[in-house]
Order: C-alpha cells, then sequence, then structure tokens
C-alpha cells in the first residue's frame, strides 16, 4: 500500500523523437560505373517524400490535457504555484521559443489576478489572426503576435488560415512582469511517470506518465474570498524575442506595440481562501463527523426494531406507507447500508427472499412494541421489479431465458415419465431400451391386457 | 390395468422431476442478466432517497460508514428476478435458478460487505483523491464500487472478508503541486523555500537548509536564479550526491522536487459502535 506515498520517477525533459512540422525526407539513389573502363555514367534516382508531424499548436486535444491545479473553484492555495498536467508527456518540447533552444518548453502557465493584473478576455480569432502578414488577418495594429517575432509563421500540414484559435490580449506591462524569462523556462517544465501505481485496488489510480507545466507566480491567500485568480496556458512558440529580459527593460521588439496576441490552450479560474478549505481542512474542520450511518449516537446490536429509539439506533427511519387495502399507515424502512452485520436467512430457510412470489411476503411485522410493520425488504423487492421493467434489455433476456428453461424442464420431464411408465432405466443405452421396448410389445401377459 | 398404473406414476413423476432435474435441465443464465443483476447488487440505479431515506442520516460535512445488507440486496434480486413470471409453478424453479446464481452475482471470491458514503465539499474539490481502505485485521479492501452520487456525495463500496475499519483519503498524486514555504506547512516564514534531499537515505525529506525565494515583481518568482541558488546548499549538505558521492547535475527535475508541496492525506477511522443494550 502505498497510495499515501507513492514513488514518482522525475524527468528533466522528455523530448519527442521528431519535432511537430512539416520535414522533406530525400533518398537520392546514384547509379555509377565504377570502374575506368566503359561506358562512364552517373545517374541519381531521387525519392522525396513530404512529412508532417502533427502536434497540437493552436489548440489542445482534451485528451491530452490532465488535471489542472488549483482546481477550478474555492480552495486554500496560497504560497503554491498553479500548474497543468499533460497527458501527451512530450507536449511541452514538441515546438521551440526560437531556433535550436531544444528542450526549452513553448507552453507556460501565466497567472493573472482581479486585483493586479486582471486576466484579458479571451478572444474568438482564427489562425490568420496570429500574424498581420496573412491573407485575411485581423491582428490590430498596436498588437504583437508570433508573425511579428517570427516572420516564417504560417500554418502548418493540416492547419488553416481559417482555424479558430482562442486568444488572449496581453497588455506589454503586464506581458514585461508576469511571463516567464526565457531562462526561466526550462526549469518550468517537466516529465515524470508514477511508479508504484495503486490500480488494483483503486481504479482511478492510473500509472500515469505525464508532463508537467508550472507557473512562475505565486498564489496568495485573500481571507475576504474577492480576489479571483485566473490562469492560462499560453503557447510561447517563437516568441523569444518578447520574453522578459534579465533587467526586465523593454523588448526592442516590442517597441512598437501595446500589447502581445497570445494563443490560450486552456484556462480556469480559482479563488484562494482561509486554510480551512484545504484537502486535510475539510476532515479536520469541527463541523465534520463521521460514524455509523444511524439516527441515533449509539447503535445496540438487536435484530429487529422493538422501541422506536432502538429502531433509529439501527439505521430505520419511519416513512408514509400505502397499503395494500387503500390504508395509509407509518412503517419502518431502512435501505441497504446499515450500521452493523445483519443476519439473513439462508437461501431454501423461511423468509428467504427468493422464495417470495410478491412484495407483501416479504413485510415484517413487528410484534413487540411498535406494531409497525418493516417494509424495507418489500420495497428492495419492489424496487428490483420496477428497475428490471425499465431495463427493456434484461427484462427480454430474462424473459427469454425463462421460456427456454420451462421448455427444457418439460422436454426433460416428459422423457422421464415415458421411461418410468415403461418401467425402463432412463439413463440406459438406447438398443437396451429398444430392446426392452419390443420385449414388452410382445410379452404375452402385456399383449393380453391391451384393448382389442 | 397396467395402463392407468402407468399414467398415474407419469402424472407424479412429471411433478417431482420437474424441480429435481430443473437444475440438470436448466440452460445457463444470459450474461447479459448475470451482468445487470451484478450491476444492481452493487446498487447501480437504485435511486438515492432507497439508498438512504433521511437525509437527517447525512448531514452536511459528514462521513457514514455501514454494512450492506445482503437481505435487502437479495431481496431487491428476487424482485428483478421476478419478471416474466407467469404461474406458480415456476415461481420454486426461478427461486432455485437465482440462488444457483448468487455467487456469480454477488462476486463470491471478494465479497463486497462495508462501504461509505462521504458527504463533503471534498468530493467536488478533489474529484480524484485517492481511498485507500483496510480492515480491522489490517488487509487491504479492494473498491468494488466508487461513485459520486451528487455534487457533494460519494458513495464507495469495499470489497474483502471484513468491514471497513480505517480509510486513508488522500490527494491524488498527480496533484503534487508546488510552491514555496507557507506558516501552515513549515512555520517558517513565507519568501523562503526549505530544500529538501534528492538522494541518499535521507531522499526527500526536508534539510535544515533555506533558501531566500527572489521575487521579480510581485509574486513573480525570478525562477533561474532561485534553481541557481539551491546548488550549493545541496551540495553542501551532500544530498545530490551520485553513488560516488560527488554532486550530480541540477536540472528541471531535481529543481521540480525542490519545489514540491506535500500532499496531504487524512485517516478516519470507523469508531466501534457504543455497546448496544
Amino acid at each position: 500500500m502505498s497510495t499515501s506515498d507513492p514513488s514518482v520517477q522525475f524527468y528533466a525533459f522528455d523530448i519527442p523523437a521528431l519535432q511537430a512540422g512539416s520535414y522533406d525526407l530525400a533518398v537520392t539513389h546514384h547509379a555509377k560505373n565504377l570502374s575506368p573502363q566503359g561506358h562512364q555514367f552517373d545517374e541519381a534516382y531521387v525519392f522525396a517524400r513530404k512529412i508532417a508531424v502533427r502536434g497540437d499548436r493552436f489548440a489542445l486535444d482534451p485528451a491530452h490535457l490532465g488535471a489542472v491545479f488549483p482546481p477550478s473553484g474555492r480552495g486554500e492555495f496560497g504560497q503554491c504555484l498553479p500548474h497543468v498536467t499533460l497527458l501527451r508527456p512530450t507536449l511541452p518540447w514538441e515546438r521551440e521559443i526560437a531556433q535550436d533552444t531544444l528542450g526549452t518548453p513553448w507552453l507556460a502557465v501565466l497567472l493573472f489576478d482581479s486585483q493586479t493584473h486582471p486576466a484579458p478576455k479571451i478572444q474568438a480569432a482564427t489562425v490568420a489572426d496570429l500574424s498581420r502578414t496573412l491573407t485575411g488577418s485581423k491582428l490590430p495594429a498596436t498588437t504583437a503576435s508570433y508573425g511579428d517575432a517570427e516572420p516564417s509563421f504560417a500554418p502548418e500540414y493540416g492547419e488553416s488560415l481559417s482555424d479558430p484559435v482562442r486568444v488572449i490580449d496581453v497588455d506589454r506591462a503586464a506581458f514585461a512582469q508576469l511571463a516567464p524569462r526565457a531562462a526561466d523556462l526550462p526549469w518550468l517544465a517537466h516529465a515524470r511517470q508514477l511508479i508504484e501505481a495503486n490500480a488494483a485496488t483503486d481504479p482511478l489510480d492510473d500509472p500515469g506518465h505525464v508532463a508537467l507545466v508550472v507557473g512562475n507566480r505565486l498564489v496568495e491567500s485573500d481571507p475576504t474570498g474577492q480576489r479571483t485568480y485566473t490562469a492560462h496556458l499560453v503557447s510561447l512558440e517563437g516568441l523569444r524575442a518578447f520574453l522578459p529580459s534579465a533587467d526586465d527593460a523593454l523588448r526592442p521588439a516590442l517597441a512598437q506595440y501595446t500589447a502581445v496576441r497570445l494563443v490560450t490552450l486552456t484556462a480556469w479560474t480559482f479563488v484562494s481562501v482561509d486554510p480551512a478549505e484545504t484537502f486535510a481542512g475539510y476532515f479536520d474542520a469541527a463541523g465534520f463527523t463521521s460514524g455509523p450511518l444511524t439516527l441515533a449516537a449509539a447503535a445496540p446490536a438487536q435484530p429487529s426494531p422493538t422501541t422506536a429509539g432502538d429502531a433509529f439506533a439501527q439505521g430505520y427511519v419511519a416513512v408514509d406507507h400505502h397499503t395494500r387495502l387503500g390504508e395509509r399507515t407509518a412503517s419502518w424502512y431502512r435501505g441497504p447500508f446499515v450500521p452493523y452485520a445483519v443476519a439473513e436467512p439462508q437461501p431454501g430457510a423461511s423468509g428467504a427472499p427468493e422464495a417470495a412470489s410478491n412484495p407483501d411476503a416479504l413485510l415484517r411485522y413487528d410484534d413487540a412494541d411498535t406494531g409497525m410493520f418493516d417494509a424495507s425488504y418489500a420495497a428492495a423487492w419492489q424496487l428490483g421489479r420496477l428497475l428490471a421493467l425499465r431495463d427493456t434489455a434484461y427484462s427480454q433476456a430474462l424473459y427469454g431465458w425463462k421460456r427456454q428453461a420451462a421448455d427444457a424442464a418439460a422436454i426433460s420431464a416428459l422423457h422421464a415419465a415415458a421411461t418410468a411408465s415403461l418401467e425402463i432405466d432412463p439413463h440406459a443405452d438406447p438398443q437396451e431400451i429398444i430392446a426392452s421396448l419390443i420385449a414388452q410389445l410382445y410379452d404375452p401377459a402385456t399383449l393380453g391386457a391391451h384393448p382389442q | 390395468m397396467k395402463r392407468l398404473r402407468a399414467r398415474t406414476h407419469a402424472v407424479h413423476a412429471l411433478q417431482a422431476h420437474r424441480l429435481a432435474n430443473a437444475a440438470a435441465t436448466r440452460p445457463p443464465l444470459p450474461p447479459a442478466v448475470v451482468a445487470a443483476l451484478s450491476a444492481w447488487w452493487l446498487l447501480n440505479d437504485v435511486p438515492l432517497p432507497a439508498l438512504v431515506p433521511d437525509p437527517q442520516l447525512l448531514p452536511p460535512e459528514s462521513m457514514r460508514f455501514f454494512v450492506l445488507d445482503r437481505l435487502w440486496q437479495r431481496s431487491f434480486a428476487a424482485g428483478a428476478f421476478s419478471v416474466g413470471r407467469s404461474s406458480s409453478d415456476q415461481l420454486a424453479v426461478d427461486a432455485q435458478a437465482l440462488v444457483a446464481a448468487l455467487p456469480a452475482i454477488a462476486g463470491a471470491a471478494s465479497p463486497v460487505v462495508s462501504g461509505l458514503l462521504l458527504r463533503s465539499g471534498v468530493v467536488k474539490g478533489w474529484p480524484t483523491m485517492r481511498i485507500a481502505a483496510t480492515a480491522a485485521d489490517g488487509s487491504a479492501l479492494a473498491i468494488a464500487r466508487r461513485a459520486a452520487l451528487t455534487d457533494t456525495l460519494l458513495l464507495v463500496l469495499f470489497a474483502g472478508t471484513g468491514s471497513v475499519a480505517t480509510v486513508v483519503f488522500s490527494e491524488p498524486p498527480e496533484s503534487v503541486h508546488f510552491g514555496v514555504d507557507s506558516a501552515e506547512d513549515t512555520g517558517a516564514p513565507t519568501g523562503t523555500k526549505t530544500l529538501r534531499a534528492i538522494t541518499g537515505s535521507r531522499a526527500g525529506s526536508p534539510l535544515a537548509a533555506t533558501v531566500p525565494v527572489p521575487l521579480r515583481s510581485g509574486t513573480v518568482i525570478d525562477v533561474a536564479a532561485l534553481a541557481a541558488s539551491m546548488t550549493a546548499p545541496l551540495n553542501a549538505a551532500g544530498a545530490n550526491d551520485d553513488a560516488g558521492g560527488s554532486p550530480r547535475p541540477f536540472t528541471a527535475r531535481e529543481f521540480a522536487v525542490e519545489m514540491i508541496k506535500g500532499v496531504q492525506s487524512v485517516t478516519v477511522s470507523n469508531a466501534a459502535p457504543a455497546g448496544g443494550r
């Protein structure tokens, strides 16, 4: 058991064998006469293929997105860094922030908050809107984007100018303060693998090989709960010229712009509040109670309710009961969850539910003090029947089986009756049965008994 | 005479035979039927009010342990098996068939005997939290079913030989997260990071060394500077040495290990019911 302390293997990076992009593959085959004699020739046969390695670029395949931290909603996340788990472990290293920066991730988590750095609005745009040189681009003149940092920016194989993207326009000053520096990026992503998975006992414990992209800004707790944080996983592909420098001075590449347009691959919001809303805080809270499932404080080990107090302790509640005769009364009911082990009649014994032909056969009368029926098992029977009737596939399969079983039983009984009436061993060899049949037919005594 | 005798004989044989040989002649139950009954045995589809008849049984922010009432489950299965029965004659045959199928439906090897209901905000906040349960004798219990019945109500059924005694809830390991020291964790002042041993016998445990967390503006960390400042104290403590005793390189993965804030886990025990009368 290592659920509370699983072993996790960390990797500094997980670089794919081929980065995403288009590749030209050319194989040249020379046929040449190497000998000085004879006809000299040198012919080249060229085999060329274009291959494209596709990868998430302008949108994230939902199957590649794992958990985000902090989870959306409220919680205590003070002094934590937000992060995104990516189920495709090579994803952060599939593209580059500039040429020949292999090993530096192209993804980053930017953290905005409602008080100091308001989160930019997410806008719907197209791939063309990411570079002003592309046909049909509606990129504003004061906003810098991928095409301004990397002039060769263009859709790759399988992508088109009209592909939808979700973008945020980040104010230049905010970008300079919040974005990681190029030197920070390699530290902010890693891959890891869960080694000792506990999948046998917990179906959610999936042995994961994942990549994580971590933010560079700490979350602060706000006791008033007014401060809303918004985190964006953004693409920094080709944007090295925009990233803040060591002295946080204005980057020349951004001099003529007021904002930076970034592709946001996922975004979520959360509020960091008081420490009671941590995971352990929920369980440690004064109001949190645990114990057996009853309405009473103590659970006496009694088989059936004798007083109302006992009944509550045993998990019963009193419910309205409309009887078959139309009366209204109150009966005890409890569900399948009981505070202690309950004795059950063996199959075939009296009171076994399998032999009940209708739910009323399972009503129990408490003849001690309360004088009420216990309708639990009758209700369970009725509920089972109703759910079975609702499930057409089940009820048809069951009905078909019952007919088959009845037919098989009838045939077998007929066979047995026939053999028994002729006083033949039913398991005998068929040849012997026939011999004995013939013998009986021609037995003078039997012949004599037959009516003429 | 002989014929009359034979006929009475045949009628008796027919009646007796039907029950006695039903088991032998019965075709096997269709897999779809066994599968549906097994799902219902784990109380799938059962509406919440039938499971927990009174909301007071389960106040907000509470956890309740229970054992399963097998008689309730058998009654439910008997009701579900009653569909398509056309004669009282069939009742006995059906009962026999259902009893014979019970081990397959209920999972005889590892029966589901107990469970818990957790009604809390954690169900919503940590939907993938890990749950590990042990019985009173310390043996691990497998999770037979785990379902969020509502946003904030989690049902877990455990399979094993004993009923659940202790449950450990922990934040999922993938939500191991990153951050710097905060007052609740270590009592250390905010703005520092306590280092953690990476190799050696103390691997994973905190060291006495802390480094200040350099900030650029607001709470934005100067990550490269922080990473660079960690190497010297780690090497001084010999906490990042290879087998030969010389310092290993400090890369993004070592940095990730340093920046982890541990996952929280909580143990809840099933308080033995105060003795009854």
